[in-house]
């Protein structure tokens, strides 16, 4: 609007989303402001006919301060008689004289995607007596980001110099450095603008979003021996987690007597592992996957397998569509072959528990194949694939490759004692590898399922052929002992042992594989729970055994015998342990995910492992994870899903209790389960092992 | 089982002996190094750097009590060599880019104490360039004419309830 004498003089009124099916405008019918040299007050009317909004006759009241003809203030408005709104507002006012001769005056400047390149910044300078004196900026919904226009020259009509400008974060929060920082962020334009006709402006700029800051300062700390270190930090014998579910297959490592960090906060980060595999960090959101396994813990030592995508041959369909994504493409077409090979290394690496260097790394050049992107689409952060993890027995330990290959490999030098497969699906998976690296495509997928984590026991590894059977293989040798039993699709065998005081103890061990009883020794299936259903990989405690469920039936606890199975309890369907979350049992309790029915009793619950009755329910702070509850020392831990974090509860007998803010923006290998050993958490991310110290300081 | 293929052995053993060795030496060790006010809020920065044979093979950077997660070196040059720590280390700790130079000298008890020179920057930084456009104007006075341009937020009343937010200017 033009105003004089205090009196609008013509006008609109309109929507910034004209032409949208909820824009409108209007004319302004009357407006009377006071205008002085910083404040303006007054109040304005418009009729609004036509439109998306509430049609009528709106009134708006309004004050505020002018500064270098940059208006910010409040307004309330009222439409039919009532007030509905109070809020900011922001304009200009640009006098209708001619700017004053010499230079001075005030510079309304637009320099176009100064904000990252994703939004023009306004600047209102003032100059007077022949030099900058101060000045304001606009932008993404900030109204005063503040400027330093001292260095600016005037010379001829041509206006040179540098801008800082000290951008204020929004709430919106739409940029990418703002968000998180919450932080201003300083800004350097170097302006080059040449003044034409009636005052107009028109030129470059040239700048960095973002400026360096220096610091100084000094250092003091400590240099500790390594001798030192692996006194201190050494794992005490006995407690290791020396496969899937840990060592006595229910998900809970092995009580250290010591009390636990009330707050994951609290917990001591020991170490970062020397080794990095696939260093998928940098690649977030788009890594070079490597597989879900977790880590294990044996004897000081910290295995880890994983597939290292390699070679010439690339899917080239999922390369060209990475190159057209602007994340991806910044990674560099390394990177991107990288992640797209077909051909892989199946890996293992053995770190030392107390300090996280590496003792050593066995590669098995193209013994493997990538599974990271299977089936997707190159724009996603495609699944990695199975979840195989290393088992050992303290002298070796026995890893399942990534197309089914087996290798039995020496603790303490990862010398490989010997190598064989599981037979069938691997094969396939060797086929359709051959497949895809002959078609340089990805085509449909191939081989079995590799998603069972091998146990071993009493000389005899216990593996998944891939097509629902185990394979027992000698450990000494690697002979094929046996094949035989059932396993479902995401569970793995679990070694149970009869107790010494229950009457059953007969020295052996027997392999659980989903509701069956196996004999060790000769794969033959002793019972199986009568009508109980397996799902997850299930838990022994004692002489107890506790089955995940299904939609119709929950979770249930059966007493064990080496001839048989005798139901304890068993909960309704909406009880039944959620999607591949196996159960923790702990000081005499079940804890684990739910899913419920219908939308009832999702979250954590917390069960008596005696008599099934549900004595805990948290339904909050847990999403749909497919890592695994672990435990120690009254503490429940758990990983959320999508990067939520890793939690960690009290444990029972009241309803479980989150302590402290979970670890969060750890990278994790999403869906990988972590490993408990003496009081530490040995956990596997994106960006490496990482070792905290659970426990207490003495 | 069939013969264990002999490429598989090699490469194993090729692994290994490039693998690092802990072993107490000049030059190993585990260095916790606090940097004071390292950061942009003016906190410590705690760096741990596992040295062997001089070189550092690990390291991670936290902040207590701010947070206990490592923040990811990018670049690690340290040096452990004739009792001193010397080399630059990159940290991205939430977000923002560091960068330290450090130079400390070590003890023969262990302590290390020296001195650091840092700079970082956001991690949206980048370089900008384009068009500038605007006016120069006479500055408001009482009673000039002058043309208004107003940016109000949700000034109008919503037409349905769940209808979404408008913005109007006027």
């Amino acid at each position: 609007m033009e105003l004089r004498d205090g009196k609008a003089a013509g006008g609109k009124f309109y929507s910034l989303r004209e032409g949208m099916k909820w824009g409108f405008e209007g004319t302004l019918e009357s407006a009377r402001l006071r205008l002085d040299a910083d404040q303006i007050a007054g109040a304005v009317r418009a009729p609004i006919d036509r439109g998306g909004a509430r049609l009528g006759r709106y009134s708006f009241e309004l004050t505020g301060t002018v500064t270098n003809n940059f208006i910010l203030g409040r307004y309330a408005a009222h439409l039919d008689g009532n007030e509905f709104g109070a809020r900011d507002f922001t304009g200009t006012v640009a006098p209708l004289a001619a700017p004053p001769a010499g230079g001075d005056g005030i510079y309304a400047l637009v320099a176009g995607g100064a904000l990252e390149g994703l939004q023009d910044l306004e600047l209102y300078l003032r100059r007077e007596g022949g030099r900058f004196v101060g000045g304001l900026g606009r932008g993404g919904n900030v109204m005063n980001h503040l400027v330093d226009a001292n260095g600016l020259k005037l010379a001829d009509g041509h206006l040179t110099g540098p801008l800082l400008v000290t951008v204020l974060p929004e709430p919106q929060q739409r940029f990418r450095s703002w968000p998180r920082s919450g932080r201003p962020i300083r800004i350097r334009l170097d302006l080059d603008a040449t003044e034409g006709k009636g005052g107009a402006l028109a030129g470059r700029y040239e700048g960095q979003y973002g400026m360096t800051e220096t610091l100084r300062g000094t250092a003091a700390g400590t240099l500790a021996a390594w001798d030192d270190v692996r006194r201190r930090e050494a794992f005490a014998a006995g407690r290791d987690w020396p496969c899937w579910r840990g060592p006595t297959a229910n998900g809970c490592g092995v009580p250290t007597g010591r009390a636990m960090v009330d707050e994951l906060q609290h917990a001591r980060l020991a170490w970062r592992s020397e080794a990095r595999p696939p260093d998928v960090y940098r690649g977030f959101p788009y890594p070079i996957q490597s597989g879900y396994n977790g880590p294990i813990v044996a004897d000081g030592k910290v295995f880890l397998s994983y597939y290292d995508p390699r070679g010439p041959v690339c899917d080239e369909k999922f390369v060209a569509q990475a190159m057209g994504i602007e994340g991806m493409k910044k990674l560099g077409e390394p990177w991107i072959r990288k992640k797209f090979a077909i051909d892989a290394d199946d890996v293992v690496v053995c770190v030392e528990a107390a300090t996280g260097l590496t003792l050593w790394e066995a590669r098995f050049v193209r013994k493997s194949v990538n599974w990271g992107k299977q089936g997707r689409g190159a724009a996603i952060s495609a699944k990695g694939g199975p979840h195989i993890v290393p088992c050992s027995d303290g002298r070796r330990v026995y890893v399942v490759g990534f197309t089914g290959r087996v290798y039995a490999l020496d603790a303490g030098s990862g010398q490989c004692a010997w190598e064989s497969d599981i037979g069938p699906a691997h094969l396939a998976f060797e086929k359709m590898k051959a497949r895809w690296l002959a078609a340089r495509s990805i085509d449909g997928g191939g081989g079995g399922r590799l998603t069972n984590p091998p146990t071993v026991a009493d000389g005899v590894l216990v593996v998944a052929d891939g097509h629902g059977g185990l394979i027992g293989f000698d450990t000494a040798t690697g002979a094929r002992l046996w094949h035989g039993g059932r396993i479902g699709s995401v569970s793995g065998p679990v070694i149970w042992r009869p107790s010494a005081g229950s009457g059953q103890a007969d020295g052996n061990a027997y392999v659980i594989a989903d509701t069956a009883c196996l004999d060790l020794r000769t794969g033959g299936e002793l019972w199986r729970a009568a009508g109980a259903h397996g799902g997850c990989t299930a838990a022994v405690a004692g002489d107890l055994l506790v089955l995940s469920g299904s939609r119709e039936q929950g979770m249930s606890c059966w007493r064990m015998t080496p001839r048989g199975a005798t139901k304890l309890w068993e909960l309704p369907g909406e009880y039944h342990v959620a999607g591949y979350c196996s159960p923790l049992v702990m000081g005499g309790h079940v804890y684990t995910r739910v899913d419920g029915l219908e939308g009832r009793r999702q979250g954590l619950v917390c069960v008596e492992l005696a008599t099934g009755k549900v004595v805990g329910w948290e339904p909050h702070g847990i999403g749909g994870t497919c890592s695994s509850m672990l435990g120690t020392d009254g503490r429940v831990l758990y990983e959320g899903a999508c990067y939520t974090g890793f939690f960690m509860y009290a444990a029972a007998p009241r309803t479980p209790v989150q302590l402290g803010q979970p670890l969060r923006d750890i990278r994790y290998g999403e869906s990988t389960t972590a490993a408990v050993a003496d009081g530490r958490l040995i956990l596997r991310t994106n960006d490496g092992i990482l070792c905290y110290d659970l426990r207490k300081d003495d | 089982m069939g013969p264990l293929p002999m490429a598989t052995v090699l490469v194993a053993a090729a692994c290994l002996a490039a693998s690092s060795c802990p072993a107490r030496a000049e030059g190993d060790g585990r260095l916790g190094l606090v940097l004071r006010r390292a950061t942009q809020d003016g906190n410590d920065l705690t760096l741990h750097a596992g040295f062997v044979g001089g070189r550092a093979v690990q390291a991670w950077g936290t902040t207590p009590p701010d947070n206990n997660i490592p923040h990811d070196p990018r670049e690690l040059t340290l040096r452990l060599q004739d009792g001193r720590v010397r080399g630059s280390v990159s940290l991205n700790v939430r977000y923002v880019l560091y960068r330290f130079t450090i130079d400390a000298a070590v003890a023969a008890g262990g302590r290390a104490e020296g001195t650091y020179l840092g700079a970082y920057c956001p991690a949206g930084t980048q370089p900008v360039r384009g068009q500038l456009s605007g006016s120069r104007q006479a500055p408001v006075a009482k009673g000039t004419p002058a043309r208004l341009q107003r940016r109000w937020s949700c000034a109008t009343a919503r037409r349905r309830a769940a209808s979404s937010t408008r913005c109007a200017r006027g």
